[in-house]
């Protein structure tokens, strides 16, 4: 019998909350202090891990919507350069679609829809499309900030969570 | 599919060969110094990862350090990790020595710390520099008295500097009474205690009259009327995402073009800390006093709206005791540390500066957590690779806040 990933970090987290941390109470600080961030990042994954799939997903719909938006409204103006942006929206939504996608393929196609994204606007020609490209990005940012927010909000850096959306992404507590 | 993206998004910046690295250096110009360390980090990282060093090889190197600084062979005792800090590694001992006089019969036990770099920092800086502004304030600020640097690595594994211990604590040893908020809570009687020499060293730090820059040769010496000091700076922290980035953020291309836009110019040249703020400064517990403010890497010479604006950074803010006031670095509100700031000094408080800076500011905090923390952990650079991993989790708070108050200044 092969052990889930869940209940390898269930036991490793237990044996270090309940026996390694009390056998440290004398230690320097930096040691304790190191084995509660081992367990945090521990905790995490365990929180997230059947998460991930879902977030990596709404993430890469998030960006191909943005990449769309952004590619529509400097179609006219800026053809070469939206060229390679349009093409990385039809891989991305070639992904999206597949069955046989893995986590790594979504994380792959956002990163590449958020450089191209951002590179556009460090290449904006004018004044007029530097503000439309502003509107567009700002309006939109937001949520997915929020999304990531979310996703991070096992470290425990949130003052209220429940200011945070759900998501469908996230599992039914 | 899968191959074609994956190789459009290659982390190049995990191991960067020169033509990466000289094309950054030549989009993004930055103080002489700076470009330095930066490029330095740069062609560091393609190599080993961080492997901390014993505390006797590093007492061993301390000691032969020190012993070729002062010209005669000194002891050291009681040597001894110092935790507290993420990005630097700290060794505290006593140096048995002849005193600063160096009269041949003295024999003197001076409790000393020595602060060395790893290979990758949340705060990639120069030690030259530190040395120097410590130098500079000292008598003026307390801050831990300088004795030696060796910037270019020559006895120690790494960059590094040895300084005095400084007495005092960090937070308060008590349980404070029930707040929310990540910044530090020192309690209502410590804190009257505190607010009043928080601002007013912060007033007399900005005041150091331009005469004594000349101190500070690792240091660009900015003019008043022009806001090429202030670009460099942002083109500091753009560097840094240019650098140590994981992924992209349109949000952040937008900020810093209008950082660069926006920029004003100076109207005074000051001595900025750059990360002036509860948790770097320590203090004597019963008395109040501030005895030492520590973490001056980020020192620059520019515009004091900066250090202003960065105590009221959100990661510093707490909720105080009624459960409605927001305490800036555990100190007061910002209406009333500007007050007292304005009344300390004879320089005035600018709404539009403060209204830039913030957002200069929290691009930057954006940048370390984001960029610099998550890359400095990803290449196994430091001792608090787990640290690093965790804070880089505050990022998107970090983002999100900027985004907020960017859309306000924009609007």
């Amino acid at each position: 019998m092969i052990q889930s990933f869940e209940t390898q970090l269930q036991v490793s987290l237990r044996a270090l909350g309940e026996i390694v941390a009390p056998a440290l109470a004398g230690a320097d600080k930096h040691v304790i202090e190191q084995l509660h961030l081992v367990m945090a990042a521990l905790g995490f994954m365990q929180a997230r891990l059947r998460s991930e799939v879902g977030f990596q997903q709404a993430e890469l719909e998030a960006y191909l919507a943005l990449a769309e938006e952004v590619a529509a409204n400097f179609r006219k103006h800026r053809a070469s350069d939206c060229a390679k942006l349009i093409e990385a929206v039809s891989a991305g939504r070639v992904v999206l679609a597949s069955a046989t996608s893995q986590v790594g393929d979504y994380q792959h196609s956002t990163r590449h829809l958020r450089q191209l994204v951002a590179a556009l606007a460090s290449d904006s020609s004018s004044e007029a499309e530097a503000a439309d490209y502003q509107v567009i990005v700002l309006a939109r940012s937001g949520a997915m900030i929020g999304d990531a927010r979310l996703w991070c909000l096992p470290l425990g850096f949130e003052l209220d969570p429940t200011a945070l959306p759900r998501r469908d992404w996230l599992p039914v507590a | 599919m899968i191959g074609a993206t994956r190789a459009g998004v290659a982390d190049v910046r995990r191991q960067p060969d020169n033509a990466l690295i000289d094309a950054i250096r030549e989009k993004f110009p930055v103080e002489r110094e700076i470009d330095k360390i930066l490029t330095r980090k740069m062609h560091r990282r393609a190599g080993l990862s961080f492997q901390l060093p014993s505390l006797h090889d590093l007492v061993t190197a301390t000691t032969v350090l020190i012993s070729a600084r002062a010209g005669y062979p000194v002891t050291l005792e009681r040597a001894r990790w110092l935790s507290g800090g993420a990005s630097k590694l700290q060794v505290a001992f006593d140096l048995r020595w002849r005193g600063p006089e160096g009269g041949s019969d003295a024999v003197v036990l001076t409790p000393m710390v020595m602060r060395m770099e790893t290979a990758a920092s949340v705060t990639e800086s120069s030690r030259r520099r530190e040395f120097e502004v410590l130098q500079l304030v000292d008598g003026i600020i307390p801050a831990p008295q300088t004795y030696w640097v060796d910037a270019d690595a020559e006895f120690l594994p790494y960059p590094g500097l040895i300084y005095g211990f400084a007495s005092g604590v960090a937070k308060p040893s008590g349980d404070s009474a029930k707040v929310t908020g990540l910044g530090q809570n020192y309690g209502p009687e410590l804190r009257a205690k505190l607010v009043p020499q928080f601002v007013e060293m912060l007033a007399t730090l900005h005041q150091i009259h331009s005469s004594q820059f000349a101190a500070l040769p690792s240091f660009d010496v900015p003019e008043v009327g022009s806001n090429a000091s202030i670009i460099k700076q942002v083109n500091n922290a753009r560097r840094i995402w240019e650098e140590d980035r994981i992924e992209e953020e349109p949000v952040m291309e937008l900020v810093y073009h209008w950082l660069v836009a926006n920029a004003p110019p100076l109207d005074h040249v000051s001595v900025v800390h750059g990360d002036y703020r509860s948790g770097n400064f320590l203090f004597d517990e019963t008395s109040g006093v501030i005895t030492a403010w520590l973490d001056w890497e980020g020192a620059v010479l520019g515009d004091r709206h900066q250090d202003l604006t960065y105590v009221t950074m959100p990661i510093f803010r707490h909720i105080a005791e009624d459960g409605q006031t927001i305490l800036m670095s555990g100190m007061g509100t910002a209406d009333e540390l500007f007050a007292r700031y304005a009344a300390a000094s004879r320089l005035g408080v600018c709404p539009e500066r403060l209204r830039y800076f913030g957002i200069f500011n929290r691009y930057l905090v954006t940048v370390l957590l984001l960029a610099a923390s998550a890359r400095a952990a990803q290449v196994a650079g430091t001792h608090q690779d787990v640290l690093l991993n965790h804070v880089a989790g505050l990022g998107y708070i970090a983002l999100d806040d900027l985004l907020d108050n960017f859309r306000k200044a924009v609007a």
